[in-house]
């Protein structure tokens, strides 16, 4: 006879279950048994991924939770139907709901209402049937549950039991219960229960050897065969029978979610499928100012003929609604990602690119055989998203719109961490053990000792086995950026909604690849600092110019943006500023939009592991000819020359040269990304290179071709997504061409957007012959503002300690009339000293006084409360040094992390001189191969882990960047200077290649000279 | 013309920590407020700071910086100690020593009229330099004729070196170029005055004070006004508040018990006055018998509570003078009392059960440890821990005994009696044709075996695994019995009844 394990908790009960949902499962149909029910505490967490293995394997898996009640007692609840499974989510939504994040606690009476569809089974160690006390919600259980509620009879050898299956049997008996056999299942093996105890102690953050009787006192709670249930319970067979009853009534599985997608008003009677026709039609008519192309029109019928079959058009008509509210609002948006495959998404407006032309397949966007549902994501300038997500709770309600769930997960790191708290190691042991480590890097014996830990002890080992067992769990929930599920019907009928950390907003308990996996519909609604920094830039050209410009009328190809572009100068541009597309940009010389397109995916893991980025240069140079494995690749690979650089052009090749259907080869694209993880990708190897041997491709050329996709697998872009990106990227570099100032300055308002620093963008900014002029209390605003055609005036914001309300302040008391003197504005503003004081040293005071040491110690008289007000202050003012140059520098860097008056190697620049030590302008001019000295400013520090180790730094000084290489020897031997030190020499040698100049270095050391302010920030190691 | 010195013993609790920690001497140091990646460090030595750290650091970030970086905390209590050592160790050297209360580690000293003693002021400076080194302390010596001078002057040596100065004028002058960093000048007012260009104590000085005032608050000002000459503070020694004491030489040597005690009394009463004056209660009563031998005998007596008459005291005294064999008469009595701040009225206990004296329970304690010893009145705390034996712990009963519970009397169930220790049964025949004796033939043979339940744990240290069962002997008797996996072996761990 087999049997059912009833009450299985896994790893998504957060801290309790020491198995993945996956791995019950796949004991359980070891074990023999006829079901499993996951009964996660107080949700449904684990359930898709439980779900997803049960039916690959064929196994019964019952969804179900295990409740927590006001009384703090538990019930656990099995879906036996769809309606079951509905009240169950909406009964832990109200309980999680009314209680802060992490807790849940429903009523007995909430029980009740929420009964039908539901089973019912009442026992276990916190369960009220057993307790002491005489349980007050038996009757209601009884009757609102009928033969559904069962007396759970849960056995772990622990003789306190005893009295408690007495006083349950008793209860039972007197009811009319019928007694069903689950023992508490928290781990697939007992092998598991180190780690039980482990995730016990991180939840009561307790050390193992406090944590006394909160752990568990056996090993009693693995998944029991069934004749290991029988042997249990001998006394009971006919519980054990009971179980499969149990599993009978709970048929329910996931796969009868109908998710239908929320249904927009439509005009006049129309469908869904009629209105985004005509949407599309009215769309193509305004991109092709007429009636589109022919090709255009056959893609458009193929896509919406899909679409509608698979009854999608309500999603597209959402986010052409989101977009249509954005265009409303003035708020910046863009399609990222594969939707820019879908002339359906250009038509509405939803993407900027036009698919057709750029020859970008529809099926890495949607494809029948795989049936799931399209993923948009939409980009939105970031400091105006959250109006977008709140018209989306607005617009469909907060019980239909809930935001995914992110699921946070434990790393080497933070298992690491968490295991030696939980082993009792002291914490300052576990930084010194876990700072070194470089992500997802695992514990090695030199590690350990040098955190002072005897590899060989016992210690040691345990914390490396269950670090090792503790990763991949899950930690917490957390939300997505931008994930939304909208539902026609109540969300909270699909997946539990809880509280999110973040005021206002609701979490499912489902993350994006659940979603996913459910055939539910996810809107993704982004933050994109770039969208922000253009639509200033817009709005300042138009102020100052009277020149109207967006996204789409940006003249295209233009040759001076171009040039400008392949010098590599681009601070500020999206997706092309940083230190190794800089480097780029000279290679490749983008000279097309389409160029662009490549530039922005080339730099990516993908290409870079593949090996595909020096044969794509040299063959753009011409020196090395563009040949394809077979002529009938010529279409996939023409205009990537050859060499595949894009997900569309793997999965392409795969369909011309392996014959895989589109659906197949999309497919193949997600298993290149999950290869390491899953190891699926071997499975295409074999039928991949077979098939295109089959088609006359040489052998090699298949493996490298395999090789390729593999290389891929460490995340390369898609060509619709850089197409999405080039967008920007090459409007950016329009702006910076042609209007500098308004792009400058934009860009600083848009700050910080996570790359360079305000310091650096108004040392550029200078360098280009920007007249950037100081914070100033008489003409700055809160923002930085244009003065004058090529002048940026600084503003307020950059002002360390003057709070946004203080500057309202004395921008208010300025409106209505200039001031006349520093008490003036003190008097009129009310600004305290703090405000006052910030403003002094920032040198914004210096119209009122002599010398910002003047304006301090005026400042400074309002402190005391007998002095509130510098009207009265009659006082010898004693004489202050006047700051020198230098110490003008370092005040600004202090109070506004920038300097208007002068780089700080500026003011050291003779000394510099002084030392031989040339500045950037002259070494990057330097031939290739001398060798040379140079000390630069740290602006910015990265060691990719596609570089095997080496690590690039950006210097800085008054003239320009100095791009340093640090092999990892030389890395590990200066390892101190080269991570903490702003103001950093270096001895190397420069080597300069197709107009990049790297100096790459040999030694590091600290200059001789003080910085006159070392609190300059670097981006490091991002 | 006065002659004071001021000492200096920089970063005292930095120093603390190499004292404590010695085989930390070679390396970077850093102490800290919390021994957690949050916590921040507070002091370095030379060694970390060549490493880059520095005070105000997270620990996390001096650990990156600086991988070997040896880093503790140092309690309050530390520094109190290492402070009373520093104060003794001067009193050595001057009578009249103040410690500065907002300062720890600096110190004032009168050298007027030690002329006698020190050939020379410097001698004297670099005597209590070396006396202090050797007890495990770095410290500077200014020796000269103002008080902030050489203050000001002592924080400037840093530590390193002793300085004396003749003549006022120089004293002050030097002064005046030593930075405000080196003074305890609050950090944000250090930092304030720096921006301005004031850097030194004669910078400072050059402002006018009530400029000061108004910006940087009295304390600033109260340290301009010491510099400027101003105003002056005169030194304030420390008296040492010393237990209120008493001894007796006496004539010949005496052996009886009350005679000792009947001295005892004598010496005691003034003693109780004294301390009453100072509002406290005497919490102990130490006795000291000097014998003919040469022997001291050492008696210490603590009542249930404070008290103020000798009558609290003689009762315990005499239960341990009894337990003694004097071996010769006593030749010197001393007494001293510990007091602490008397309450107006101790606690009454166990109010609400009139057949219970809680007075004459702590009275009862007080004379069992009296006669047995402090650890002789224990009680049973309850351990939250799965193994019977480690469920509770006996431990010294210091708190009031709690009221006895009130309410419905629990139905009556089986009660487990756990045994002391567990005992090793017999190993288990093979064959039992008789069944299990495992109590012997007087029990007759197992009749009932109930369980097994399962302990097993402590697999991070040391592993459990023991398989729990109740057996009902033929004689009625119930044990309680297990299993231990790992040894294979039978234990009794008690009965049930």
């Amino acid at each position: 006879m087999s049997a059912a394990a009833l009450w299985c908790k896994s790893g998504y009960s957060f801290l309790e279950g020491a198995s993945q949902p996956d791995e019950l499962v796949e004991e359980a149909q070891r074990l023999g048994l006829a079901a499993l029910a996951l009964c996660d505490r107080d949700g449904v967490y684990g359930i898709v991924r439980a779900h997803k293995r049960a039916k690959e394997l064929g196994l019964q898996l019952v969804t179900g939770t295990e409740v927590t009640l006001q009384d703090r007692s538990t019930l656990v609840l099995l879906a036996a139907t769809r309606e079951g499974y509905a009240n169950l989510c909406q009964l832990v939504t109200i309980g999680r709901l009314r209680s802060a994040k992490g807790e849940c606690a429903v009523a007995w009476e909430e029980v009740a209402e929420h009964a039908p569809g539901l089973v019912a089974l009442w026992g276990g160690e916190r369960g009220a049937l057993g307790a002491v006390e005489e349980p007050r919600a038996a009757r209601l259980l009884a009757e609102a549950f009928g033969d559904r509620l069962y007396a759970l009879l849960a056995r772990h050898r622990r003789d306190e039991e005893v009295p408690a299956e007495a006083r349950l049997r008793e209860r039972a008996r007197r009811l009319g219960l019928p007694l069903v056999a689950a023992p508490e299942v928290l781990y697939h093996q007992a092998g598991r229960r180190r780690l039980q105890d482990v995730l016990e102690c991180i939840r009561a953050r307790t050390t193992l050897s406090q944590a006394g009787r909160r752990l568990k006192p056996n090993a009693e709670h693995g998944l029991k065969s069934r004749h290991a249930l029988a042997q249990l319970f001998q006394d009971e067979p006919a519980a054990v029978a009971r179980t499969l009853e149990v599993a009978q009534r709970c048929r329910f599985t996931l796969d009868e979610l109908r998710y239908r997608y929320p249904s927009e008003r439509l005009p006049d009677g129309r469908t869904s499928s009629q209105w985004l026709r005509e949407l599309c039609e009215q769309g193509a008519r305004e991109r092709w100012k007429g009636e589109p192309p022919a090709e255009v029109r056959a893609q458009l019928e193929r896509e919406l003929a899909l679409v509608d079959e698979l009854d999608y058009c309500g999603y597209f008509l959402t986010m052409r609604e989101i977009v249509e509210f954005c265009r409303a609002r003035d708020i910046l948006c863009q399609g990222r990602g594969s939707a820019a495959n879908s002339v359906v998404c250009y038509c509405l407006g939803v993407t900027a690119v036009d698919p057709v032309r750029m020859g970008l397949l529809f099926e890495r966007f949607l494809s029948k055989e795989r049936a799931e549902p399209p993923d948009i994501d939409l980009d939105i300038e970031h400091e105006r998203r959250e109006e977008v997500i709140q018209h989306v709770y607005e617009k469909y309600g907060r019980t239909h719109a809930a935001m995914v769930a992110n699921v946070i997960r434990y790393r080497a790191r933070s298992a690491i961490r968490d295991v030696g708290k939980v082993l009792g190691l002291q914490e300052s042991t576990l930084s010194r053990l876990v700072r070194p480590l470089s992500h997802g890097e695992g514990l090695s014996q030199r590690a350990l000792a040098d955190a002072g830990i005897d590899p060989r002890s016992r210690e040691a080992q345990l914390l490396c086995e269950l670090a090792e067992e503790l990763e991949d769990f899950p930690r917490h929930l957390s939300i997505h950026p931008g994930g939304f599920l909208l539902g026609h019907e109540p969300v909270a009928r699909l997946v539990p909604v809880e509280n999110a950390t973040m005021e206002g907003r609701t979490v499912i308990q489902w993350d994006k690849d659940d979603v996913e996996a459910v055939g539910l519909f996810k809107v993704d609604l982004l933050a994109l600092g770039a969208l922000n920094h253009l639509h200033r830039a817009f709005d300042l050209v138009r102020r100052h110019h009277e020149v109207e410009l967006s996204l789409a009328t940006i003249p295209p190809e233009d040759p001076a943006t171009y040039d400008q572009i392949c010098a590599g100068d681009t601070v500020g541009v999206f997706q092309i500023e940083s230190r190794a597309q800089m480097s780029m940009l000279p290679r490749l010389r983008p000279r097309t939009y389409y160029d662009l397109v490549i530039e922005v995916s080339i730099v990516r893991p993908g290409p870079i592991s593949g090996g595909m980025v020096h044969p794509y240069l040299r063959r753009r140079r011409g020196e090395e000819p563009v040949e394809y494995p077979h002529e009938s690749l010529r279409p996939v690979l023409e205009k990537t020359l050859g060499v595949p650089l894009f997900q569309e052009q793997v999965m392409r090749l795969a369909i011309v040269a392996a014959d895989y259907t589109p659906g197949e080869a999309d497919q193949l694209r997600r298993d290149m990304a999950a290869w390491k993880k899953s190891g699926r990708i071997g499975q295409h190897r074999e039928r991949l290179v077979e098939r295109m041997q089959r088609k006359g491709i040489a052998p090699e050329f298949a493996e490298r071709v395999f090789q390729q996709i593999q290389g891929f697998g460490e995340y390369g872009f898609p060509e619709s997504h850089a197409a999405s990106f080039a967008l920007l990227s090459y409007a950016g570099a329009w702006l910076r061409r042609h209007y500098m100032t308004e792009f400058t300055c934009a860009l600083l308002n848009a700050q910080p957007m996570g790359f360079y620093s305000t310091a650096t963008i108004v040392d550029d900014a200078r360098r280009h012959g920007l007249d950037v002029r100081p914070v100033d209390v008489r003409t700055s605003e809160w923002e930085c503002t244009i003065p004058a055609p090529s002048a940026v005036r600084m503003g307020l914001s950059t002002v360390k300690s003057l709070s946004h309300s203080d500057a309202r302040r004395l921008l208010r008391a300025r409106e209505a009339s200039a001031f006349t003197s520093l008490a003036d504005l003190q008097r009129r503003s009310g600004l305290d000293t703090g405000a006052l004081s910030a403003l002094a040293e920032a040198g914004a005071l210096e119209g009122f006084e002599d010398g910002r040491r003047a304006a301090l110690w005026t400042a400074l008289a309002t402190k005391s409360v007998h002095q509130p007000s510098l009207f009265e202050l009659d006082e010898r003012k004693p004489e202050f040094a006047p700051l020198t140059r230098f110490e003008e520098i370092g005040w600004d860097y202090q109070r506004t992390r920038h300097s208007t008056r002068g780089h700080p190697l500026s003011a050291l620049r003779a000394e510099l001189a002084a030392k031989e030590l040339p500045d950037a302008r002259t070494l990057n001019a330097l031939p290739h191969g001398t060798r040379t000295r140079y000390a630069g400013v740290v602006i910015c520090r990265q060691r990719p882990g596609t570089a095997r180790g080496v690590t690039f730094m950006t210097l800085e000084d008054e003239t320009g960047f100095v791009n340093l290489v640090l092999w990892k020897k030389v890395f590990e031997r200066f390892e101190l200077v080269a991570k903490t030190e702003t103001f950093l020499g270096v001895t190397g040698r420069v080597e300069t290649q197709d107009g990049v100049t790297n100096l790459i270095a040999e030694r590091l050391w600290r200059p001789d000279l003080e910085l006159p302010n070392k609190d300059i920030s670097s981006r490091d190691f991002h | 013309m006065e002659s004071l010195a001021c000492v200096d013993v920089p970063a005292l609790a930095l120093q603390v920590l190499v004292a404590r920690e010695r085989a930390w001497r070679a390396e970077p140091v850093a102490v800290v407020d919390h021994d957690a990646p949050h916590g921040v460090v507070r002091w370095t030595n030379e060694r970390a700071r060549r490493a880059g750290v520095l005070a105000g650091m997270r620990y996390a970030s001096a650990l990156a910086l600086c991988a070997h970086l040896r880093a503790a905390t140092v309690e309050q209590a530390e520094v109190d100690a290492a402070l009373e050592r520093l104060a003794t160790r001067l009193r050595e050297f001057s009578p009249d020593v103040e410690p500065a209360r907002a300062e720890p580690g600096v110190f004032w000293a009168n050298l007027a009229g030690l002329e006698r003693l020190h050939a020379t002021r410097i001698a004297w400076a670099r005597e209590v330099r070396t006396a202090l080194a050797r007890a495990g302390f770095e410290a500077a010596v200014a020796v000269g004729s103002r008080r902030f001078s050489t203050y000001a002057i002592a924080k400037a040596l840093h530590g390193a070196r002793v300085l004396v100065l003749e003549e006022p004028a120089a004293e002050d002058a030097l002064a005046r170029r030593v930075s405000l960093a080196r003074l305890a000048v609050a950090p944000g007012a250090r930092d304030e005055l720096e921006r301005l260009g004031v850097r030194t104590v004669g910078e400072l000085v050059a402002l006018p004070r009530e400029s000061v005032l108004l910006r940087f608050g009295p304390e600033l000002e109260r340290l301009h006004a010491l510099a400027s000459g101003a105003v002056s503070a005169p030194l304030a020694p420390e008296t040492v508040v010393l237990a209120p004491r008493a001894q007796v030489d006496l004539d010949f040597p005496l052996e009886s018990l009350d005679a000792l005690l009947l001295c005892a009394d004598d010496l005691a009463r003034p003693l109780f006055g004294e301390l009453a004056e100072r509002g406290q209660a005497a919490r102990e009563l130490a006795l000291w018998l000097e014998l003919e031998s040469g022997r001291t005998l050492e008696e210490r007596a603590q009542p249930a509570e404070p008290a103020l008459r000798w009558s609290a005291f003689e009762r315990l005294l005499r239960l341990r003078l009894e337990r003694t064999r004097l071996e010769r008469g006593a030749v010197r009595i001393a007494v001293e009392l510990a007091g602490v701040r008397a309450t107006s009225e101790q606690l009454r206990l166990f109010a609400a059960h009139p057949g219970r004296d809680p007075r004459a329970a702590q009275a009862a304690f007080a004379a069992l440890r009296a006669a047995f010893g402090e650890d002789a009145v224990v009680g049973a705390q309850v351990r939250a821990a799965h193994l019977p034996e480690a469920r509770f712990a006996w431990e010294p009963l210091t708190a009031p005994l709690a009221p006895p519970r009130t309410g419905p009397e629990a139905p009556l169930a089986l009660v487990r009696r756990m045994l002391a220790a567990n005992v090793q049964l017999p190993a288990r025949s093979r064959h039992e044709e008789d069944g299990w004796m495992l109590r012997g033939v007087a029990h007759g043979a197992v009749a009932r075996l109930l369980g097994p339940y399962l302990l097993a744990g402590g697999w991070w240290g040391r592993e459990v695994e023991r398989e729990y069962h109740f057996a009902e002997m033929q004689s009625g008797e119930v044990v309680w019995i297990y299993f231990d996996r790992r040894r294979r072996r039978w234990f009794l761990q008690g009965n049930v009844s």
